[in-house]
This record gives structure tokens, C-alpha cells and sequence, in this order.
């Protein structure tokens, strides 16, 4: 009996300390576990961050093996949206914000231009959503922007419908500005979803009649 | 009598079952508990992936793949990785040349008996795509122990992904972090998680790459030509 109690003793600060783990349960870990983004961090650095909760480590030393993890909750769980879509959104503000500053590093005079922003995917909604992010993150660069969608003429579209995709949006951004969709002050961001099976969208500028991928 | 008799019989009958069900319970509990290994995937490896790894992704791509010994894996441990992930690539249509170590150029032990290598047709020169670096570490270690048995093993570790083109351009760059505890336990779903956790974010992180450099390339050509 007392070899067991002397078991507990020695197991009970470990038991106590990983209450909070998500990764226990002795059946399986729960499946909540996928929807937790963690980064582990220095304790100083935890203590730093909610000193309430991490305590500063005795001058006497510690009897416990002490370790912080930062976990955040993901805002949408796993499987609820596509995945492609899912891996888009999950970090839109750190790929537009990106984005952003490519056009900016791309385009020296981008501050005295009106920029157009154009999202070619197939989801209208996620388009708009990707579109608004983008023109935010070029407002935060104190780049001026449009709502003004570019216009092409039907016989345009027709044509760029069969031509190759590294062929199409130069021919695109010629069509604008012959067509009088983009003006001389006007430039064009073109954020595009190459291919169905990747989780980036590339960038093009369409600058006075010049295309160039920026991303 | 006979009424009596069967009830005496259908008793003994119920008793048996009752202790055949509680002895097969008493086997379960005595056989199922063992060391598992528990897997969380921390960052970057949980992150929702659109390519399929099993269709031919990568089909007209080389690639050299520079898998990096460290901390976490030794060199033998990191050849195995290297051929898992070179037959993952193969698998998707590429053509794969396993380098271990950092120097493009392996030393000449390790490259000549991987697969990777001998599945590499002979070439005087060989046009290399990408080039995909994986080097491991260990990031936190825990073990706890009671009278010197350990009953529990905690490790976090991070794979830090590197793509390049045949240039030195720095397409992709990510590290991947899970984490893995072995301890006594029912289930273990551990190694399949973390397989289709891991070559799926390796098969995604390598074909946002190629399409990196394909847009790369179209630009090249394009300021090529004005």
C-alpha cells in the first residue's frame, strides 16, 4: 500500500502540471486537438504574456519541469469549409498584406496611380471576400483604391476564354487599356488562383498596358 | 421435475456466459493498454491541402531532394525519411535525386545505394527543378519516470521545409511542427495521422512551389522578350 501511495506522490505533480493538456485522455486525444494552432514559447515569454497564470519560477529552484504553449483556437473548424478554401482564408491577411507589398516593391509610382483590384477565382463569394482583403491591405499602404471593376468587350473575353493562361492575362491587360477599362492614371492588381489544386494566388500588375507577375 | 430441471440448466447456462463475458473483459483490459504514441499536429502540418497526393502532381518536374540529418533524426533515420518521401514524390511522376546533407552534392556512400538515385536515369547533366530541403529538430523533450521506468515520453519536434528553384530562388519556405508523447493508452492512430498529415503538407508546399516558379519563369521569358 505504501509503495503505491509513494507511486501517487511521485506521479501526482506530473498528473496535476498536464491537466490542461488537450493531448490527454487515455481512450485517444480528443479530435479537438486538429483545431488547435500551438506554438510553443519560452516560459519567460509566457509569463511575459499572463503573468496571472505563469508564475515566476521559485529562487529555490523548481521541483517541476515547467513548459508553455500557446494554443488558439482555429476561428472555423476543420472540414466545415473545402480545404482549398479553408487553407485561403485561414491566412487571407497575411498573403494580402504580402501581396500588398509586392505591388508596392513592383511598382515604385504606385502611390500616384488609382489601383483596380480583380480576383479571378471560381467562388464569387470567396472572390469578393479575397478582393476586400487585398484592397484593405493596399489602403494600409496608403495606396489609392478603386471599387471599379475593368471592363472588356465580348469579343474580348471570347478570345482569352481559349488562350493558354501565360498568354491570356498579358493579352488581358493590353485589352484594358485599348479598350479604355483602365485608364492612364489607373493600374490593375490581378490576384489569380492559377490552378485548382494550389492553396496560394499569384499576383499580376497590369501597368500601362505592361503585365508582369509580382507574386 | 423436468420444468425445474430446465430451469437448473438454463441458470448454469446464464452463470457460464457471465463469466466467459467477464474473462473475455478481464483479457481485453489486460491486453489492450500498452505503449502508444499519442500525435498533435501543432502548426503547419494540420493546415487544409487541395493537392491529392496520389495523381501524378509532379509529372515532368525534377527534383532534388536534400534531406538534412540533425537533432531529431540521425543519418540513417534521416535516409529512411529521405526514401519515403523521394518514393512520395516518384509517386506523383517525379523525378526524384536524394542528396543527404546540406551540399548539393552528396557524399559518394550515401547516394550510392538510395533509391532515389537509382531510380534516376543516366544523364550526362540532369535539369534540376526545385530543389526541396528537410532538415528536423527537436524542440522539447520531457520524459517522466517513476523509480526509473519511464512511463511517458513527450517530444515536440519541427521540420523546417525549404524550396528552391534550380537558381537558388527561394520559393516556399515553412516549418512543421508536431508533436508526439508515447505512453500507456487503448488506440493508436498516431503513425497514420501523422503519414497523411506530412506528405500531404510536403505534397502541397511542393506544388505551390512549381507554380511559383512556373510564374517566375513566365515572367523571366516575358521581360525576355519586351
Amino acid at each position: 500500500m505504501e509503495f503505491w501511495l509513494y507511486v501517487l506522490m511521485m506521479y501526482m505533480p506530473s498528473l496535476v502540471e498536464s491537466a490542461r493538456d488537450p493531448m490527454n485522455g487515455y481512450l485517444a486525444p480528443s479530435a479537438a486537438i486538429r483545431n488547435l494552432d500551438c506554438e510553443p514559447i519560452s516560459n519567460e515569454g509566457a509569463r511575459r504574456l499572463d503573468p496571472g497564470r505563469v508564475s515566476a519560477p521559485s529562487a529555490r529552484g523548481d521541483f517541476l519541469n515547467r513548459r508553455a504553449v500557446i494554443c488558439r483556437e482555429r476561428l472555423m473548424p476543420l472540414g466545415v469549409r473545402r480545404p482549398q478554401d479553408d487553407a485561403l482564408l485561414s491566412d487571407l491577411r497575411g498573403w494580402s498584406r504580402d501581396m500588398a507589398g509586392a505591388v508596392a516593391e513592383a511598382a515604385p509610382n504606385a502611390g500616384d496611380r488609382t489601383w483596380l483590384v480583380e480576383v479571378f477565382h471560381p467562388d464569387a463569394t470567396l472572390s469578393y471576400k479575397m478582393g476586400f482583403a487585398v484592397k484593405n491591405a493596399l489602403m494600409d499602404r496608403g495606396v489609392r483604391v478603386s471599387d471599379r471593376a475593368p471592363s472588356l468587350a465580348a469579343g474580348d473575353i471570347e478570345v482569352l476564354g481559349v488562350t493558354p493562361q501565360d498568354k491570356a492575362y498579358p493579352l488581358a491587360c493590353t485589352r484594358y487599356v485599348a479598350g479604355g477599362g483602365l485608364g492612364p492614371n489607373d493600374a490593375l492588381l490581378a490576384v489569380v488562383l492559377r490552378d485548382p489544386r494550389a492553396t496560394i494566388m499569384n499576383a499580376g500588375v497590369c501597368v500601362d498596358g505592361q503585365w508582369r507577375w509580382v507574386r | 421435475m423436468r420444468v425445474r430441471r430446465q430451469r437448473k440448466h438454463c441458470k448454469v447456462r446464464r452463470t457460464l456466459r457471465w463469466r466467459s463475458l467477464g474473462l473475455v473483459g478481464l483479457l481485453f483490459l489486460l491486453s489492450a493498454p500498452g505503449c502508444i504514441a499519442v500525435y498533435q499536429p501543432m502548426s503547419g502540418l494540420h493546415r487544409a491541402i487541395a493537392v491529392d497526393p496520389t495523381y501524378a502532381n509532379f509529372a515532368e518536374l525534377d527534383l532534388t531532394l536534400h534531406c538534412v540529418p540533425g537533432t531529431h533524426l540521425d543519418r540513417g533515420e534521416t535516409r529512411t525519411l529521405c526514401r519515403k518521401v523521394s518514393r512520395l514524390f516518384e509517386n506523383q511522376g517525379a523525378e526524384v535525386r536524394m542528396v543527404l546533407g546540406r551540399s548539393p552534392l552528396a557524399d559518394a556512400d550515401d547516394v550510392s545505394d538510395s533509391e532515389g538515385e537509382a531510380a534516376t536515369p543516366a544523364k550526362a547533366k540532369p535539369k534540376t527543378a526545385l530543389h526541396v530541403s528537410l532538415a528536423s529538430r527537436v524542440v522539447h523533450q520531457e520524459e517522466v519516470s517513476i523509480l526509473g521506468w519511464t512511463i511517458v515520453t513527450d517530444y515536440t519536434f519541427a521540420q523546417d521545409v525549404t524550396i528552391r528553384d534550380e537558381n537558388g530562388f527561394l520559393l516556399v519556405k515553412d516549418t512543421l511542427t508536431g508533436r508526439m508523447m508515447m505512453r500507456m493508452g487503448f488506440f493508436e492512430e498516431a503513425k497514420d495521422d501523422f503519414t497523411r498529415d506530412y506528405y500531404g503538407q510536403i505534397s502541397q508546399l511542393t506544388f505551390n512551389a512549381k507554380l511559383r516558379r512556373q510564374v517566375l519563369r513566365e515572367s523571366q521569358a516575358r521581360a525576355g522578350t519586351q
